[in-house]
């Protein structure tokens, strides 16, 4: 074994704990403790037997095993930040949208305690 | 040139982010020309933008933390609609902008020849605008007219007047400084007849300092994109 595929090992362990512990404390679903269970062990998987990728980099037409790791994890890095991109975009709205209503709230309130509109 | 009309249906909506050196200048001319309903928005400014404002006499409202130009002006047009705005005027905190021009702004609005009048300082020559801010400027105004049709002779000019009815269709989803690239794109979309009205931009070292470098206007333009596309 190399040292890669211990760092990989130790690395998705210590991730499964925590999505454990995020799952304990209710911080997430049961969906997404499946989801990041399966991409962690299947992590382990491919750090522990990584030629199971050389068939499928074969049938892919890509020269090694690793390089279709590569790839695939970027497309989904890429797809993840995109998705995150919109949440903090949905985000951003709804702040400015509750900055907003604090904002007139404040002086409607401070309108109504003077009785006049000035 | 001011024609002496009603002005208390008229509300003024200023957004304001660290302006304390010169929002009670701005205010104080307002009210010399007899304009009452003042809205400066405190865009979570760190100075004391509110106080001063407060005591030049404009109602403030208060974003807690910063969220822009655009959406602090669409706190502003809200508040005005709420309060029974008939006209809205936006205009700039840091004195770029002549109170006196109001009036020729809302008097096409008022003979009913448009919905909204924008500012425009390439129809007369008495604003000193220097070449590179010109060449950004008429850069910006072919930028709108590929993304939304409209033919303007400046961009990106914050002296502008909106019936009730023009205003309450604008949704302005920009934040920062694309909102004004927004307006235009709303006036497009909801045929708000429009009407560009020659205007005084008075550059100041402060304003220069204050305001938009040339280098944001990509980021603008960059912007305009991502909302068209999100």
């Amino acid at each position: 074994m190399t040292i890669i595929q211990l760092v990989g090992i130790i690395f998705a362990i210590f991730a499964l704990s925590r999505v454990f512990l995020r799952y304990k404390d209710k911080s997430i679903s049961a969906f997404e403790l499946i989801f990041w269970s399966i991409v962690w062990m299947g992590v382990v998987t491919v750090a522990l037997f990584p030629d199971i990728f050389t068939s499928l980099s074969k049938l892919l037409g890509i020269g090694r095993g690793v390089d279709t790791l590569l790839y695939v994890g970027m497309i989904v890095l890429f797809y993840l930040m995109f998705r995150l991109y919109v949440k903090i975009e949905g985000q951003q709205k709804d702040i400015t949208k509750l900055v907003r209503e604090i904002a007139i709230e404040k002086q409607n309130n401070k309108n109504k305690k003077c009785g006049n509109k000035e | 040139m001011e024609t002496e009309g009603k002005k208390d249906n008229i509300w003024v909506v200023i957004a304001a982010y660290n302006e304390e050196k010169k929002i009670s200048k701005v205010i104080d001319s307002l009210k010399k020309h007899n304009y009452k309903n003042i809205v400066v928005i405190d865009d979570g400014s760190k100075d004391n933008t509110k106080k001063s404002a407060k005591n030049s006499g404009a109602i403030v409202l208060q974003h807690v933390v910063n969220r822009g130009q655009g959406a602090a002006l669409k706190t502003g047009i809200e508040y005005a609609l709420q309060n029974g705005a008939d006209y809205i005027i936006t205009f700039d905190a840091d004195g770029q902008h002549q109170s006196e021009e109001i009036s020729k702004l809302i008097e096409p609005i008022k003979k009913g020849e448009c919905e909204a009048a924008l500012g425009s300082r390439f129809l007369n020559n008495k604003s000193n605008v220097s070449w590179h801010r010109k060449v950004m400027l008429k850069g910006g105004a072919f930028i709108i007219w590929l993304f939304y049709g409209i033919k303007l002779t400046d961009s990106h000019n914050g002296f502008r007047a909106f019936t009730r009815e023009a205003a309450s269709k604008l949704d302005l989803k920009s934040d920062r400084m694309e909102h004004a690239s927004e307006i235009l794109g709303q006036i497009a979309k909801h045929n708000i007849k429009y009407k560009e009205i020659p205007v005084t931009i008075t550059y100041t070292d402060y304003s220069l300092e204050k305001g938009q470098s040339s280098i944001a206007a990509f980021e603008i333009l960059w912007n305009m994109i991502k909302n068209k596309i999100l």
